[in-house]
C-alpha cells in the first residue's frame, strides 16, 4: 500500500512538471517551409552558411534561406494580389518563404503580440493602426531608407521620385524618421448606385452645396433616405471631414492649413469646424442623414444602398470590391465629393489617405529585415500595384502607374467613376496631415468626446456646440503638455 | 526514515499534492495578475515601452474623470434593473416548474438554460437583429399591434441603455432558474404539507416559506449577479460600441477601451486602465458587504 502511494505520488509529481515545462515558453524552433495556416508561427530564421555566399543583385545571400511572418490585414481589397506580390517575390527569390497571418482584425493580433514582448514571435512585418507607441518603445525599423531604394521595374529611378507626393513627406517624420511603409491610397467620399440615379433624373455631381441639398430633398421626397452611413464606426468622416478646408477657402483663411498642421489655436470650436457640424446638424435635422446610422456597422449601411432603400452611404473606394458578392448584377458605383460651398467653380476637397501599409518589427535578424524591405520595395512596382488596382480597387500609389494607357482601361468602373469625376470636377486632394503627434491621454479623450457624440450631431439629435467645447478644452490641454515635451526633447 | 513512512507526514504530502496544483493555478492566474494590476496602476504605460511610475496621479485622474462618473451611472441603472427583474422571473419559473406537475417541464427547462449555451456573440447579434430599426422584430411585432414599429431602439440615447434589460435578464434567468429549482426541492416537503392543512394559500406558501428559507442561494445569487453586471461589457462591444454618445458604456468597456485602444487612436492606457480595474475590485468588494448586511446572517428554520 505505501509502495503504492509512493509511486503515485512521484507520478502526480512527474505531471506537475511536465505540465509547468508545457506552459513555459516553447523552444526555439527552426524552419524554412511556408504555410498559409491562421496563427502558424513558423519563426523567422537566417542561417549562416558555412560556405562562402552567393547573392543577388539586391547584395542579399542567395544560399541563406529566410522566413517572413507576415500579419496581413484582410480589407476591403482582399488578400488576392497580397498572394500574387508573394508568388512574384518567391519565384524571384526563392530562398526567402512567406509564413501568412491574415486577419480582418489583425491588429488586435498585432498588438496582443506586441504586449506578450515576445519577439520570437512578433511578425517581422505587418499591418497595424498603433506606431508611435511602437516607435517610443524603439519597436519599429525605419522604412526611410526604402524610398532611396529603386524597383525592379524603374532601375536608376528611387522610389521617393515615384511616389505619388504626400505619401512620404519628410516634414512629416516622426523622429526624424519614416516608420509605416505606404502601400496604397484611398478615396474616401460619397458613393451611390448611379443606374437608380439615372432613373429618377438625380444630380450625380452636385457642384454647390445648395445643389447637394436639393438632391437630399429630391431623394427624400421619393421615400428613399438620402444617406446612411456606419454610425458605429464613423464612416461619415469620409465625406465630411475634409469639409473644413472648403470653408477656409471659401472665409479666405489663408493661416488655416498651417493652424491645422500644427495644432495651432482652436481646432474643434475654429470657426470653420463649427461651420461644418452645423450644417452636419441642419441636414440630420431635415432627415438627410438617416437616424438608423446611428447603431449600423458598415455592411448594414452599405447593404440598404444596394436595396435602394438609401441612396448614398459615406464609404472608401473598396466599396465596389468589399460589396462584389451582394451587389445585383446591373448595380453600378458611383462616386461624388460633398460640395459645401456655393461657389461653383471653387474646389471640393476629396477624403484621401494612406488605405493598406506595412510596419517592420526592429527587434527581428537583420538578414529578416533586409528581406522585408526587399519585399516591400516589390510591392511597390507596376506590376502588383496593378494586381492591387485590378483586383483589389485600390488606387496606385506609383505616379507612373497611368503611363501605361492599357491600366486605365483595366480599372474597376468604380475606379473609372472616380477618375471622370476628378477630371470633370475641380477638386483637392487631401490627406488632413499633421506634422505633430499628440500622445498625451487628453488627446485621446477629446477624440472619444467627438466620437461618442458625432453620430447624434449628424442625425441631427443634438447640437454640436456644448461637445466640440468640450472636447477642445481637453485638446488645448493635451496640445499645451506634448508641445511643452518636445520642446524639452 | 521512520519520519517519512509516519502517518502524519504521508498525509500532509497527500494533501500539498491535493491542494498544490489548484492553489498554484490561483496564485498563478489570479494573485498574481492581481498583484501586477496594483503595480501597473500606479504607472504611465502603454503595454509595451517604458514603464513610467506616476504615483497616485492615476487615481487623483479617476475623480476627475467625466467617462468614469457616466458609466458607473449605466451600471447603476442595469443593477436596479436586471438583478431584482432577473431574480424574481427565476423565482417564479423555479416555482412552477417545482410545485407544478406540467407535463412538458423538461423541455421549459431545456428552453429556459438555453441562453447560457449560445456564445456571446450569437446572442449580441440575435439581439442585435431584433432591435434593428429597419427589420428588428420588436418593431415589426409593435407594427402588427399598430403601436408604431419605426425605433431605432440601439440608435436611440433613451432607449439603448434601456434596450440591454431584456437582453441581460434573457441571458441570465435560464442559469438563475435551474440553481432554485435545486434549492427548491431541498425544501422538506413536510413544511408545505402542515401548512397546506392550515389553509395557506399558495401566494404565501412562496413568500412565507420558499423565499425565507431560499435566502442564502438567494443572497449568493445576488452577488453573483452583480459581478456579472459590473464586469460585463461583451453586449455593448458588439452591439453599440459603447454609443450611442456613450449611452451605453459601462465601466468595463471604457476599461477595457482604454486598454486595448478602443477609441480608434492605437493608443494604449494600460497604467490608468488598471487603476479603473482597482476601482471595480473595490466597488464589488463594497456592493457584496452591502448585500451581506440586506440579507439576514443566520439561515431561517421553523
Amino acid at each position: 500500500m505505501n509502495k503504492k502511494m509512493t509511486w503515485s505520488s512521484l507520478a502526480l509529481i512527474l505531471c506537475m512538471v511536465l505540465f509547468a515545462a508545457g506552459c513555459s515558453n516553447a523552444a526555439n524552433t527552426k524552419g524554412g517551409a511556408s504555410n498559409t495556416n491562421p496563427g502558424s508561427t513558423t519563426p523567422a530564421t537566417g542561417e549562416q552558411s558555412s560556405e562562402e555566399v552567393d547573392n543577388y543583385e539586391n547584395g542579399l545571400p542567395r544560399n541563406e534561406k529566410v522566413t517572413l511572418k507576415v500579419g496581413l490585414l484582410e480589407s476591403g481589397y482582399g488578400r488576392e494580389w497580397f498572394d500574387y506580390a508573394v508568388k512574384l517575390f518567391t519565384e524571384k527569390y526563392p530562398n526567402v518563404t512567406f509564413d501568412i497571418t491574415a486577419s480582418p482584425k489583425i491588429g488586435d493580433l498585432v498588438s496582443t503580440k506586441a504586449a506578450a514582448g515576445n519577439d520570437e514571435d512578433m511578425f517581422d512585418l505587418f499591418y497595424s493602426d498603433t506606431w508611435t507607441e511602437y516607435v517610443n518603445a524603439n519597436k519599429l525599423e525605419p522604412v526611410t531608407g526604402i524610398f532611396e531604394m529603386s524597383p525592379d521595374d524603374a532601375p536608376g529611378q528611387k522610389l521617393n521620385d515615384l511616389i505619388v507626393p504626400g505619401f512620404n513627406d519628410p516634414e512629416k517624420y516622426y523622429k526624424d524618421n519614416a516608420w509605416v511603409f505606404p502601400i496604397a491610397n484611398y478615396i474616401g467620399g460619397m458613393f451611390f448606385d448611379q443606374k437608380l440615379f439615372d432613373e429618377n433624373g438625380w444630380n450625380k455631381s452636385p457642384k454647390t452645396y445648395d445643389e447637394f441639398i436639393q438632391l437630399c430633398e429630391a431623394i427624400k421626397s421619393k421615400g428613399i433616405d438620402p444617406i446612411v452611413y456606419a454610425g458605429l464606426y464613423n464612416y461619415a468622416q469620409f465625406a465630411f471631414d475634409t469639409k473644413i478646408f472648403e470653408i477656409a477657402e471659401e472665409n479666405e483663411n489663408n493661416q488655416f492649413r498651417n493652424d491645422f498642421e500644427y495644432f495651432n489655436g482652436p481646432q474643434n470650436t475654429s470657426p470653420e469646424n463649427i461651420e461644418v457640424y452645423k450644417r452636419l446638424y441642419d441636414m440630420g435635422k431635415k432627415g438627410y442623414i438617416s437616424k438608423k446610422s446611428v447603431g449600423m456597422n458598415h455592411t448594414q449601411s452599405q447593404m440598404l444602398v444596394l436595396q435602394h432603400k438609401a441612396a448614398m452611404v459615406p464609404s472608401g473606394d473598396w466599396i465596389e470590391n468589399e460589396m462584389k458578392e451582394s451587389a445585383p448584377d446591373d448595380f453600378q458605383w458611383g462616386y461624388m465629393a460633398v460640395p459645401f460651398t456655393n461657389n461653383p467653380d471653387g474646389p471640393i476637397y476629396m477624403n484621401n489617405g494612406l488605405s493598406y501599409s506595412f510596419e517592420i518589427w526592429a527587434a527581428k535578424p537583420e538578414l529578416n529585415k533586409k528581406w522585408a524591405k526587399q519585399f516591400l520595395l516589390s510591392l511597390m512596382s507596376n506590376e502588383v500595384q496593378q494586381e492591387l488596382v485590378e483586383k483589389g480597387g485600390a488606387l496606385p500609389l506609383r505616379k507612373d502607374y497611368l503611363d501605361v494607357p492599357t491600366r486605365a482601361d483595366n480599372m474597376k468602373p468604380l475606379q473609372k467613376s472616380i477618375a471622370t469625376y476628378m477630371k470633370e470636377n475641380q477638386v483637392v486632394l487631401e490627406l488632413k496631415n499633421r506634422k505633430i503627434e499628440l500622445t498625451h491621454p487628453d488627446y485621446a479623450a477629446s477624440l472619444k468626446v467627438i466620437v461618442d457624440n458625432m453620430a447624434l450631431v449628424l442625425t441631427g439629435q443634438e447640437q454640436p456646440e456644448p461637445f466640440l467645447q468640450d472636447a477642445e478644452k481637453l485638446l488645448q490641454n493635451a496640445i499645451t503638455n506634448d508641445k511643452e515635451a518636445q520642446n524639452k526633447e | 526514515m521512520h519520519f517519512l513512512k509516519s502517518a502524519r507526514f504521508q498525509k500532509a504530502i497527500f494533501l500539498f499534492i491535493v491542494v498544490a496544483p489548484a492553489f498554484a493555478a490561483y496564485v498563478l492566474f489570479t494573485l498574481y495578475p492581481n498583484a501586477l494590476s496594483i503595480f501597473y496602476s500606479f504607472l504611465d504605460w502603454d503595454g509595451i515601452g517604458v514603464k513610467t511610475f506616476i504615483g497616485w496621479d492615476n487615481y487623483i485622474r479617476l475623480f476627475q474623470d467625466p467617462f468614469i462618473s457616466r458609466a458607473l451611472q449605466h451600471n447603476l441603472i442595469l443593477l436596479v434593473t436586471v438583478i431584482p427583474i432577473t431574480l424574481a422571473i427565476s423565482l417564479v419559473l423555479a416555482d412552477l416548474l417545482v410545485n407544478r406537475t406540467f407535463g412538458e417541464n423538461s423541455f421549459y427547462k431545456v428552453l429556459y438554460f438555453f441562453p447560457n449555451v449560445l456564445s456571446l456573440v450569437v446572442i449580441a447579434l440575435i439581439w442585435s437583429f431584433i432591435y434593428d430599426g429597419t427589420f428588428g422584430l420588436l418593431n415589426g411585432l409593435l407594427q402588427v399591434f399598430g403601436l408604431g414599429g419605426e425605433h431605432n431602439w440601439l440608435g436611440s440615447k433613451s432607449t439603448a441603455l434601456l434596450s440591454m434589460i431584456p437582453l441581460y435578464v434573457w441571458c441570465y434567468v435560464g442559469f438563475y432558474v435551474v440553481i432554485f429549482m435545486n434549492a427548491m426541492q431541498g425544501i422538506p416537503k413536510s413544511l408545505y404539507e402542515s401548512a397546506t392543512l392550515d389553509g395557506i394559500t399558495h401566494m404565501q406558501r412562496f413568500t412565507k416559506i420558499t423565499l425565507p428559507l431560499l435566502s442564502g442561494v438567494i443572497r449568493v445569487g445576488t452577488i453573483f449577479l452583480i459581478l456579472s453586471v459590473i464586469k460585463g461589457f461583451e453586449y455593448m462591444l458588439i452591439m453599440t460600441k459603447g454609443g450611442p454618445g456613450g449611452s451605453t458604456e459601462v465601466i468595463s468597456l471604457y476599461m477595457f477601451n482604454l486598454a486595448f485602444g478602443g477609441l480608434n487612436l492605437g493608443q494604449h492606457f494600460y497604467g490608468y486602465a488598471s487603476t479603473i480595474g482597482m476601482m471595480i475590485f473595490v466597488l464589488l468588494v463594497g456592493l457584496k458587504l452591502v448585500v451581506d448586511k440586506f440579507f439576514a446572517k443566520d439561515s431561517v428554520e421553523y
